[in-house]
C-alpha cells in the first residue's frame, strides 16, 4: 500500500531536500530582502538571490550541463565572456571621464587602491588558496562587479558565486565600510584640504581619450582587451554625440537585458555542496579585508604624493580609488563635508573613482596574463 | 563689496533659500544642489543683502556658474 | 609563476599602465592647448 505512494513521492523533490539546501534558501532570501528592503544593489542581488533559491531545489535540472536553462545562461553568457564586457559597454556609456581628464594626477590614486588587490591576493594564497583562487579573491578589492565575475569565470569558476556576491554586497556597503578607515587614516586638517580646480577639458580631449587609452592599455596588457575595448567603445558612443541611439541602447536596454542574464545564473552557481564550505565562506572575510586594504592603500598613496607635491591633495580622495562608482566618490564627499562643510570633493573624487575602474581592469588583465589560462 | 555665489559643483538646484532684497547670514544653508543622485548643501559665503539671484529651482548649473550676488 | 612575481609584476603593471594613461592625457592636453585655439574667445 505504501510502496506505490513512495514511488510517487520519489518523482517529487521533497525527499531529496538536504539541510544545506535550506540554509542556502535562507541566504537567497536574505539577499532578496537586502535588495528590496535595503536597496543594496537590487539590480544584481535580487536576481542572484532568486538564482540561489532555484539552484537549491532538487531535480530541477536548471544547472544540468548541456540541458539546463540556467546552465545555458551561464555557459553562453558568462563562460563565453559575453555578458561582463557588455556590461562594461554600458558603464562606458555612463562614465564621464571629464573629472579625471581635468586633474590627471588623480589617476594615480585609482592605481594606488589596486595595491589592496595584490595585498589580498598575497594573503589569500598564504592562507592556502591556490594561486588562481587567490587572484580572484584579491580582485574583489577593486570593487568592480563585472571584472570580478570576468576574472573568476576564467581562473576560478568554483568561487564565482561567492566572489560576485561578496563584491556586490560590499560595494553596497561602501558607505559603512570606508568612513571609519578614512577618519582613522587622516587628520582633520588633511580632511579640510580644499582641492584646486582642474583645467577646462575640451570636447576633443574627451573624444580622444577613449581611443588613445584603448590603444595604450591593450598594447600594454593584451589580456584586458575584452573589458577595456567595450568600456571605451561605450564611452566613445557617449562622447561622439552623433550616435545617441547606440549610447542609450548601451546604457539602458542592453544593460538591463544582460543584467538579468548575469544575475540569475550567478545565483544558480551557488548550490549547497559548492557554497557551504569553509573555503568559500572565508571569501567573505577576505573580500572585506580586500575592500579595507584598497581604501588604505589609496589614502596612503595620496599622502605619499603630498610629500612630493606643492599643491596638496585631500588624502580622502585616495579612498575613491576603489571603483565602486559613484558610491565611493559620494562617501569621500560626505566625509570631507563633515570636516569642512564648504569643502565640495564630489567631482574631484570622481576622478580617482573612474580611474579605479580602469585600474581594476588592468589588474585583472595582469592576473590573466601571468597566471595564463 | 559684492560677493558672487558660484555653484561649487555641477548639478541641479533642488532647493533655493535666496530671495532678492532679503538678507542672509554667513554659513546658513542657501541652496541644495543634486549631483550624482546625492544632495549637497551650499552655505552662504558671507552675511549681507541678496542683490541678485540668477537661477531658480530646477535649473541645471555648471561648476562655477553664477547663482547669486550678495552685498 | 610564484606569488611574489605576480605580486610585484601586478603592482608594477598597474602603475605603469596608469602612468601611460597619465602621460597620454597630459600630452593630449598640451597638444590641444598649443595647436587648437578655443572657439569662444578666451578659454
Amino acid at each position: 500500500m505504501t510502496a506505490p505512494l513512495y514511488e510517487l513521492l520519489k518523482t517529487t523533490g521533497f525527499i531529496y531536500l538536504t539541510p544545506g539546501m535550506v540554509i542556502m534558501w535562507c541566504i537567497g532570501l536574505v539577499l532578496i530582502y537586502l535588495a528590496i528592503k535595503k536597496q543594496y544593489e537590487p539590480l544584481l542581488l535580487l536576481p542572484i538571490g532568486f538564482g540561489i533559491l532555484l539552484a537549491n531545489l532538487p531535480l530541477s535540472g536548471l544547472m544540468e550541463p548541456e540541458h539546463g536553462l540556467l546552465w545555458k545562461f551561464y555557459e553562453y553568457g558568462i563562460h563565453w565572456e559575453i555578458i561582463p564586457p557588455l556590461i562594461f559597454l554600458g558603464i562606458g556609456a555612463f562614465t564621464d571621464f571629464g573629472p579625471m581628464l581635468a586633474n590627471p594626477r588623480l589617476i594615480f590614486l585609482g592605481a594606488g587602491a589596486q595595491a589592496g588587490v595584490y595585498l589580498t591576493f598575497f594573503a589569500a594564497q598564504a592562507m592556502g588558496y591556490n594561486i588562481m583562487e587567490a587572484a580572484t579573491i584579491g580582485i574583489i578589492g577593486g570593487a568592480d562587479g563585472p571584472t570580478t565575475i570576468f576574472l573568476a569565470s576564467k581562473l576560478a569558476p568554483q568561487l564565482l558565486g561567492a566572489c560576485a556576491v561578496a563584491a556586490y554586497s560590499y560595494m553596497a556597503m561602501v558607505p559603512i565600510i570606508q568612513p571609519p578607515i578614512m577618519r582613522m587614516m587622516t587628520t582633520p586638517g588633511e580632511r579640510k584640504i580644499r582641492m584646486r580646480k582642474g583645467r577646462q577639458v575640451s570636447k576633443l580631449e574627451k573624444l580622444l581619450f577613449p581611443i588613445i587609452s584603448t590603444f595604450l592599455i591593450i598594447l600594454l596588457v593584451p589580456a584586458s582587451a575584452p573589458l577595456i575595448s567595450m568600456l571605451m567603445l561605450g564611452n566613445l558612443f557617449r562622447e561622439a554625440q552623433v550616435v545617441e541611439r547606440l549610447k542609450l541602447a548601451a546604457q539602458n536596454e542592453l544593460m538591463n537585458i544582460v543584467t538579468i542574464f548575469l544575475g540569475v545564473p550567478i545565483g544558480a552557481t551557488m548550490n549547497a555542496q559548492v557554497f557551504l564550505q569553509p573555503k568559500v565562506l572565508l571569501i567573505f572575510a577576505l573580500g572585506l579585508c580586500a575592500f579595507m586594504a584598497s581604501t588604505i592603500t589609496g589614502i596612503l598613496l595620496a599622502k605619499i604624493m603630498n610629500l612630493f607635491s606643492k599643491t596638496k591633495l585631500n588624502p580622502l580622495l585616495g579612498a575613491a580609488g576603489v571603483s565602486a562608482v559613484p558610491m565611493a566618490a559620494r562617501v569621500v564627499h560626505k566625509v570631507g563635508m563633515e570636516a569642512d562643510k564648504k569643502n565640495y570633493l564630489l567631482m574631484y573624487a570622481m576622478g580617482p573613482n573612474v580611474a579605479g575602474v580602469i585600474g581594476t581592469v588592468i589588474a585583472a588583465g595582469i592576473f590573466m596574463t601571468l597566471l595564463g589560462t | 563689496m559684492a560677493t558672487e555665489v558660484l555653484a561649487p559643483l555641477p548639478g541641479k538646484i533642488v532647493r533655493l533659500n535666496l530671495e532678492e532684497g532679503k538678507t542672509v547670514e554667513e554659513d546658513i544653508e542657501i541652496m541644495v544642489i543634486e549631483a550624482m543622485k546625492m544632495e549637497t548643501s551650499v552655505y552662504a559665503p558671507c552675511s549681507g543683502l541678496v542683490e541678485k539671484v540668477t537661477k531658480k529651482i530646477g535649473d541645471e548649473v555648471e561648476e562655477d556658474e553664477l547663482i547669486a550676488v550678495i552685498s | 609563476m610564484s606569488p611574489g612575481v605576480v605580486f610585484t609584476g601586478g603592482i608594477l603593471g598597474v602603475f605603469s599602465g596608469m602612468t601611460l594613461i597619465y602621460l597620454s592625457i597630459k600630452i593630449t592636453a598640451l597638444v590641444i592647448d598649443r595647436f587648437i585655439p578655443p572657439k569662444n574667445g578666451k578659454a
